[in-house]
């Protein structure tokens, strides 16, 4: 039997990747006072959303719609690090687990997918972000079961993962009901909100009477 | 050189049709200790911005004229170094951490000034030694108090060693004491190591007398200048709101000088009054509050009874509280933090239910039932008015309120709008405007179900003279159409004025409840200005119109001839 | 129970260590979980895992993260047998199902199964740790250096959610007095009501924002280049512990290369200890996994090397 230590890599994968895209996503351009504090605002208000919601939701998040309309809104970067930080931040109050990195990945994505749909169609409203927002329900599971599969299971087939991610299927459908209903209450005046703030972000004119 | 040269300064915010700073001269010497008073909108924070070139560096917006700091235009000035020269303390100690340590909020502007890490240490050192910040400097900051917040917000600023402090109502969100504690550090600061202060000030009479210099601001321009003093004699004459109080009563009558502490008030006090032996220990007037048998004859509105409760951590808030609140009483609930206030707060609106004890409101049990049968009648206003404000327009957040408790008659929105003099706004969106006015509208929000019980959570933080005033006189007319009021303040000037009866809490107990008279004639150190003032001389004076009363016919020499056109309330 | 970080200062020597090190140790703890396959292995991590606890006085910590690690142990358990066919001893012959094929559940599978558990209440084991031992602040000052911004952003959002969620809690109550009724109504119902209270809150906090942003370009954000102030000062303890988890790592390393801490499950497993390498190795790699734990018992009974370290 060949030692390939599929998990190893994986895991590696996870966490060398999310400090790069951080790295990289920060070294793009100076961020200045504005948009340091918006974004760690907005990733505060995601873990918080995140954390309050309760029993009367089953449990379900008004984060990931949020997330993914700030990089609909802001582009990629701000709705990265906007989707990327809440499970960081959460997880400082309940704990770090070796999940955190894949987390941060999956939300970061999220985030920039926001911003892709933006820049492919550039027409689309709060409709398009709505349907993107339930696919990512079920993509989120099955992203997050990637590492659980590698690390756990032998061998690694599409068999083995199509059950795990069968195992999570509950929870996903969950996930993605839930998005779908935050986005379609929520959605277009959450834009309408971040627009108008995008607007405050970037319109500084100087003017000398 | 001076510090400061202001030149014609006038200044837009961006998209906005009206001047914030109009045509503003002004020279500031190094060392002075410059109060600025005014109304809110009077254009304090904009100057204070302008000072600190915040203005119109982060906010953009058209201007004019020019700041000059030592010799320099402040827009042609390094930003660093001028954060090296002028530091800034703002309002809202929530909203200036920025970092989860304490040592690493303090360094915070170090790093941004690019400091070497030997150099950081030994500021940090130092501040947290001067500003004695020794046992919280490894706390997480997000679970500080509030006072100890803006103390961390100050060293924060100060670990930059400027040489000119702007202070932007550094104590509005915070108790007496901890307010006590900023103004006495920045008292400090201006005498002890020669710092250049600009303070902004709603609640004058803590830092009226430590100012050298009182600039009073009116609609963006600056409508007197000059030492505390000149100013209050100056402003004395027209109604004088922005005067401490003990100044202000005086500023009623011809007095040879005007005092503005209660020390200067009592001494002048003493030397033009003819003591009456009998007056002194007479009680208070008679007009005030209802006789026993009158409250008797209304119905309880609100009745605790031996009130005990725990949180699951362990702590325990309430120890046998008991109230009884009859209707239309208006009631302010004072004491320290951590008293109980708000936690009994949230048992007579059943947010929390009591260990052991009842709790009754309008007659409902409300321990066993809970909010639910309650909040159609009770109107619950929290500290913060932003809480209530999300819909598009200021109309159709009274439209929100009564449609959840389905309540088809919508001509009462109408008439809540003129109350509160938002019809011109029924078409705004409530987060355009002005603080006051999101007061208003919160306000309006929860009054528009026409409720029995009226709940207010620190109603006068950050809140101006004017404004305050308004809300007082809005409360006490509701209590004569029979609501009952409950308010949880700190503000002990706004209790005298303008509720029936206190109640006091220390430590999970009511230490002390019954009309206002009774307890904070008693109180040394719960009593307004006037109240302090007055101790002794002629007891049972709380307010401003008790004090004209009472103690104007007894000025000997006509003093008080013309009592009538100086003074206002 | 979001006003308080996980991490709690207790004052324990094992919570004494510079981030650095404690990174450093408990990443080679996480890759050679990672990287063993023999259960005997992964048993003696757990130990020392389980003793490492006990040093940060975290058992309570760590029943959380095991109930935690169950579910997803369980998961892990069932989908195993279920798809593995290279086992040889078949316990029990199931029927045929579509997409699986014939359900046989052998032996080594379910072995697997339950090695692929205790590896990953290892994994869980080693967060529990890292959570319970190092101060996130210190951690992210060490990464301040490299990554400035995007820590301080992480920073300042852990500084404020407290706060927000203390503010929604309040919101939310303030929602009640105006009449909505959050248990009340269906899903979609419910959402909406959810959704005015998240509303009010996006809004406050996006308004929070800019004033937080005045605050800090008040003291000077954005005016050059940013130094990093650091609390963090190595000494001997953290050079020690440092080394020996690189040591760690380089047996290990030469162990699994020679064979040691390797084990096939399938078609028949290995036996637990086939040679006396196999026990040696083991040794030498957990001997210097055990030094942050030697210094800290040290310390207890002995003044002189307290002082040494």
């Amino acid at each position: 039997m060949t030692w390939t230590n599929w998990g190893l890599y994986i895991t590696m994968a996870g966490i060398i990747s999310v400090a790069l895209l951080m790295l990289g996503m920060e070294k793009k351009a100076g961020l200045n006072a504005r948009q340091v504090s918006l974004i760690a605002m907005l990733a505060a208000f995601c873990a918080a959303g995140r954390a309050v919601t309760g029993v009367a939701l089953l449990f379900m998040q008004p984060t990931m719609f949020l997330v993914e309309i700030t990089g609909f809104v802001f582009g990629a970067r701000v709705g990265f690090f906007v989707g990327a930080m809440p499970p960081l931040i959460s997880n400082f109050f309940i704990g770090q687990g070796p999940w955190t990195p894949w987390q941060m990945i999956s939300w970061g994505l999220v985030g920039m997918s926001g911003a892709a749909v933006r820049s492919l169609f550039p027409g689309a409203g709060y409709r398009t972000v709505t349907v993107l927002c339930f696919i990512w329900g079920y993509l989120y599971g099955a992203i997050m079961d990637i590492w659980q599969w590698s690390v756990f299971t032998s061998p690694l087939t599409t068999k083995s993962y199509f059950l795990l991610w069968a195992a999570g299927f509950s929870f996903d459908s969950l996930r993605a009901a839930g998005n779908l209903l935050f986005c379609a209450a929520l959605g277009s005046q959450s834009i309408k909100i971040l627009r108008h703030f995008h607007k405050k972000m970037d319109v500084r004119y100087l003017e000398n009477i | 050189m001076p510090l400061y040269k202001v030149e014609n300064l006038t200044y837009y915010y961006p998209e906005a049709e009206k001047a914030a700073l109009k045509d503003i001269t002004l020279i500031i010497e190094e060392g002075e200790f410059i109060l600025v008073a005014g109304g809110s909108g009077s254009g304090k924070s904009s100057l204070a911005r302008a000072l600190a070139g915040l203005i119109p560096d982060f906010y953009g917006g058209r201007v004019g004229g020019k700041v000059y700091f030592q010799g320099q235009d402040i827009r042609t000035m390094d930003r660093g170094k001028l954060a090296r020269e002028v530091g800034m303390v703002f309002q809202d100690p929530e909203k200036q951490i920025v970092q989860t340590h304490v040592e690493a909020e303090i360094a915070f502007g170090l790093e941004n000034l690019g400091l070497d890490n030997e150099e950081m240490q030994r500021r940090v050192a130092e501040v947290v030694c001067f500003m004695d910040l020794k046992q919280i400097r490894g706390a997480f900051t997000a679970n500080l108090s509030g006072g100890q917040k803006q103390k961390l917000a100050l060293a924060s600023v100060l670990a930059m060693q400027p040489r000119v402090l702007v202070l932007d109502e550094p104590t509005s969100q915070l108790d007496p004491v901890s307010a006590e504690d900023i103004l006495n550090l920045v008292k400090r600061l201006n005498e002890e190591m020669g710092f250049t202060v600009i303070m902004i000030e709603q609640r004058l009479d803590r830092c009226y007398h430590l100012a050298d210099r009182v600039l009073l601001m009116e609609k963006g321009r600056i409508a007197c200048d000059g030492s505390a003093r000149e100013v209050a004699r100056k402003t004395s004459r027209d109604g004088a709101p922005f005067l401490p109080p003990v100044a202000r009563f005086f500023a009623g009558i011809e007095a040879p000088s005007l005092p503005l502490t209660v020390k200067e008030g009592r001494k002048l006090l003493r030397s033009c009054i003819i003591i009456e032996r009998d007056m002194v220990l007479r009680p208070a007037a008679g007009k005030v509050g209802d006789s026993p048998a009158d409250l008797a004859a209304r119905g309880s509105a609100v009745c605790l009874k031996n009130l005990w409760f725990t949180y699951t951590g362990g702590q325990e808030v309430l120890k046998d509280v008991s109230l009884d609140v009859g209707e239309g009483e208006f009631v302010a609930v004072l004491g320290e933090n951590g008293a109980g206030k708000s936690t009994m707060l949230r048992h007579l609106t059943g947010l929390l239910r009591p260990d052991r004890g009842t709790v009754q409101v309008l007659g409902k049990d409300v321990g066993r039932n809970g909010f639910k049968e309650i909040r159609r009648h009770t109107a619950y206003l929290s500290q913060n008015p932003n809480d209530y404000l999300f819909q598009d327009t200021v109309e159709d957040e009274l439209l929100f309120t009564l449609k959840n408790f389905g309540l088809k008659d919508t001509s009462v929105v109408d008439e809540m709008l003129d109350r509160f003099r938002l019809v011109q706004y029924r078409r705004t969106n409530p987060r355009d405007l002005s603080s006051g006015e999101r007061q208003r509208v919160a306000l309006a929000s929860v009054l528009v179900t026409s409720p029995g019980l009226i709940i207010l959570d620190e109603p006068t933080r950050g809140v101006d003279f004017r404004l305050k005033a308004e809300l007082g006189r809005f409360l006490r007319h509701e209590t004569v159409k029979g609501r009952t009021v409950i308010v949880v303040t700190h503000d002990v000037e706004f209790a005298a004025e303008y509720a029936a009866r206190i109640v006091m809490m220390s430590s999970g107990r009511v230490v002390s409840d019954g009309e206002k008279h009774e307890v904070l004639g008693k109180s040394v150190f719960y009593s307004p200005q006037l109240g302090k003032m007055c101790r002794g001389i002629c007891d049972g004076v709380l307010t401003f119109s008790e004090a004209r009363e009472r103690i104007y016919p007894l000025l000997g020499n006509g003093a008080a001839a013309d009592e009538g056109q100086g003074v206002m309330m | 129970m979001f006003d308080k970080l996980y991490y709690q200062d207790k004052g324990l020597f094992l919570q004494s260590f510079h981030p650095a090190a404690v990174l450093a140790y408990l990443f080679v703890l996480l890759l050679l979980s990672l990287l063993y396959d023999n259960p005997l292995y992964l048993l003696s991590l757990l130990l020392l895992l389980a003793l490492l606890i006990r040093g940060v006085d975290g058992f309570e910590a760590w029943e959380g993260f095991l109930k935690a690690g169950v579910f997803l142990m369980l998961v892990v358990m069932a989908v195993n047998p279920l798809v593995i066919r290279a086992g040889a001893t078949i316990i029990w012959h199931g029927p045929d199902v579509p997409f699986l094929g014939r359900l046989d559940i052998s032996m080594e599978a379910m072995y697997f199964g339950a090695v692929s558990g205790l590896r990953l209440l290892v994994i869980m084991s080693v967060f529990c740790l890292y959570n319970l031992m190092v101060n996130p602040d210190n951690v992210l000052n060490l990464f301040s250096r490299a990554a400035g911004k995007s820590v301080l952003m992480v920073a300042l959002a852990t500084r404020m959610f407290p706060t927000m969620v203390r503010d929604l809690k309040r919101i939310k109550e303030v929602m009640q007095f105006r009449g909505v009724d959050f248990e009340e109504g269906s899903m979609w119902e419910r959402v909406k009501k959810y959704s005015c209270l998240y509303n009010v809150m996006l809004l406050s906090s996006l308004e929070d924002s800019m004033e937080i942003a005045e605050s800090m370009q008040a003291r000077a954000y954005g005016s050059g280049r940013r130094s990093v102030y650091s609390r963090n000062q190595p000494r001997p303890r953290d050079y020690l512990s440092m080394g020996a988890s690189l040591l760690a790592l380089f047996a290990a390393a030469w162990g699994l290369h020679n064979g040691c801490g390797r084990y096939a499950f399938y078609p028949v497993a290995d036996a637990l200890v086939s040679d006396i390498p196999t026990l040696a190795a083991l040794f030498v790699v957990l001997f210097y996994l055990f030094v942050p734990l030697i210094l800290s018992e040290g310390c207890k009974y002995c003044r002189f090397i307290k002082s040494k370290i």
